[in-house]
């Protein structure tokens, strides 16, 4: 053999020698690159609050050994609410190539999440790990997600609408649509207008009666505690009132709430806006009336709706499969009132 | 055109020469005076309208004053009217050519009556548009982008500016429909159904099943009840 022959020889077996040597160590320092990989995990903004939240894996998971054997006291995931940085009780359960956390009580509405991962809780049958891990081999992944609601408007109108990108990720079985609660029975306004009286003006006079469903007064649960009136044109408020501290608990809670103010235009239109608050200063309900203008002396407005639907929830499969729900919907409630969420299975 | 009298309520059709075509009910809301029908259309510039009734009525209040037809501006349109050997037909037969593209309201006073002294409950209009483009309007319906529709000359209107822009989203789930008003509506409808206030004198509502092509009837009514407005939009 001729001496460049033996060189070449030589640095063959060098170039082989150090690929085997690459492909064991990295067998070793990080036995996960040949492992599963996480397909998808749940990170909507807009997951509906009693969902659990989904890990979807390439492969068939099960639990590993050590939590295998005290499943309620895992470490290595957890669920943190961000708003104030404290972690949610959880449980999991494996479930094919999910693994499904599951939160012990609802979620918080409008609230920010985060899912952390911090060991290996889950293998693949075959004993394999099936988190990602870093160079050193732990597992560090976090997956934040939100409980906020779309509104249908923003679900599907405009050129702007998020239906299908939600389709891309949610089937229509796993779109909700929800009603509004309602709390406010009916509606009465009568605005008088200034007048001339024996040679006197009169002042312009307007009064509002706010009347209460049943279920708004007789629940214990004290949904109502501030009821705001706002007397406005666009964005120019003319005159606001309030009551405070309602705390309708009890049956002692009136049923009827009325509200008056005088110099209120005369000469114009304007909206009378009813708010609902619940103790939390979340809004529970609300209606918007318009004051037309008009020549008459007084004008009277009397809002009695109905609200068959009021607080129910639909998947949007559903409401597609029967159109009639769709169409009560949309005649009981704005566009931008009924809230979607999705849920994970 | 036939309507149908019975006790104080009538059931109307618009007849084209000899054709019936039935229209719907008329309301019995005494607290519209006159109540105002869809937008008709014929191709016909010297159309003959039959109206029909189902009781017999009194010869000497079917005349020209109590039966007529008036162009947008008001203007009486020579007609000659006869009541048929029956009684219970009104023949409106019009002594000029109606133009094209202009509405027209056939107007029939509640003065009216049958001939046990039964009065119609309120004034009826029955407004027409001869060959209207569209068989709709000119510039009725709305365009992809939503722009302002404005107002026609040839729509059912009493207040033009009642209604003073229409925007029409449709995709394949519903389509969405806005609509603001002057201040002096008080609610609006659309295809019969109430539209929700959103402030500021802007009025929405989302429909099911509305194709390409289909018509959304606005109306608009002031606070007492009484409708001002009435047009259709072509959905494209």
């Amino acid at each position: 053999m001729s001496e460049k022959k033996l060189e070449y020889h030589s640095q063959k077996l060098i170039t082989v020698v150090v690929v085997t040597v690459f492909i064991l160590g990295s067998f070793f320092i990080s036995p996960n690159l040949a492992s599963a990989n996480i397909e998808k995990v749940t990170d909507t903004d807009y997951l509906k609050v009693d969902s659990p939240i989904v890990i979807q894996f390439d492969q068939l998971i099960r639990f590993r050994a050590s939590v295998a054997s005290s499943p309620t006291t895992f470490t290595g995931i957890t669920l943190i609410d961000q708003s104030n940085n404290t972690p949610v009780t959880i449980s999991l359960v494996p479930s094919g190539t999910m693994l499904k956390v599951i939160p012990a009580t609802n979620l918080n509405r409008n609230t920010d999440y985060e899912l952390r991962i911090t060991d290996h809780v889950v293998e693949a049958l075959d004993g394999s790990i099936v988190l990602p891990t870093n160079r050193s081999g732990n597992v560090n992944e976090s997956f934040p997600f939100s409980t906020e609601s779309l509104s249908f408007k923003e679900l599907m109108v405009g050129s702007n609408n998020k239906i299908k990108r939600l389709v891309d990720d949610y089937t229509l079985r796993q779109i909700y649509l929800k009603a509004p609660e309602r709390y406010i029975n009916q509606l009465d306004v009568i605005h008088k207008r200034r007048e001339v009286v024996q040679g006197q003006a009169t002042e312009s006079v307007t009064n509002i009666d706010i009347s209460l469903k049943d279920h708004a007064i007789y629940n214990t649960n004290g949904d109502i505690n501030r009821i705001e009136v706002i007397a406005k044109a666009g964005n120019t408020v003319f005159q606001k009132d309030e009551l405070l501290n309602l705390n309708l608990t009890s049956n002692s809670g009136a049923k009827l709430y009325d509200f008056s103010f005088t110099q209120l235009p005369d000469t114009r239109a304007f909206d009378i806006e009813i708010l609902l608050y619940d103790d939390q200063d979340e809004l529970l309900d609300s209606r918007l009336i318009k004051i037309p203008l008009d020549t008459n002396t007084i004008t009277t407005v009397k809002q009695k709706d109905r609200f068959k639907l009021a607080g129910r929830t639909f998947t949007f499969y559903d409401l597609l499969a029967k159109p009639k729900d769709l169409q009560t919907l949309l005649e009981e409630n704005r566009l931008n009132e009924i809230k979607v969420q999705v849920g994970e299975r | 055109m036939r309507i149908t009298l019975k006790q104080l309520f009538f059931i109307m059709f618009l007849v084209l020469l000899v054709t019936h075509v039935p229209i719907q009910t008329l309301q019995a809301n005494n607290s519209i005076e006159t109540d105002i029908w869809p937008l008709k259309h014929t191709n016909d510039n010297q159309k003959v309208w039959t109206i029909e009734f189902s009781s017999p009525l009194k010869a000497k209040t079917v005349k020209s004053s109590n039966i007529f037809i008036e162009d947008e501006l008001y203007r009486l349109i020579l007609t000659d009217v006869e009541l048929s050997a029956d009684k219970k037909s009104i023949i409106v037969t019009p002594k000029v050519s109606f133009e094209d593209n202009k509405v027209y309201n056939l107007v029939i006073s509640n003065e009216v009556t049958s001939e046990k002294n039964e009065k119609l409950p309120q004034k009826i209009i029955f407004p027409f548009i001869v060959n209207g483009l569209d068989g709709i309007g000119d510039d009725q319906g709305n365009n992809d982008n939503g722009n302002d529709q404005g107002n026609s000359d040839n729509g059912d209107i009493l207040d033009r500016t009642a209604i003073k822009n229409v925007v029409i989203n449709r995709n394949e789930y519903i389509t969405s429909i806005t609509a603001t008003s002057s201040e002096t509506v008080a609610t609006v409808t659309a295809n019969d159904t109430d539209m929700h206030y959103e402030g500021n004198n802007v009025y929405s509502l989302g429909l099911t099943g509305v194709e390409k092509g289909d018509t959304i009837t606005i109306r608009a009514y002031n606070s007492d009840g009484k409708r001002i407005f009435m047009k259709d939009y072509k959905v494209n």
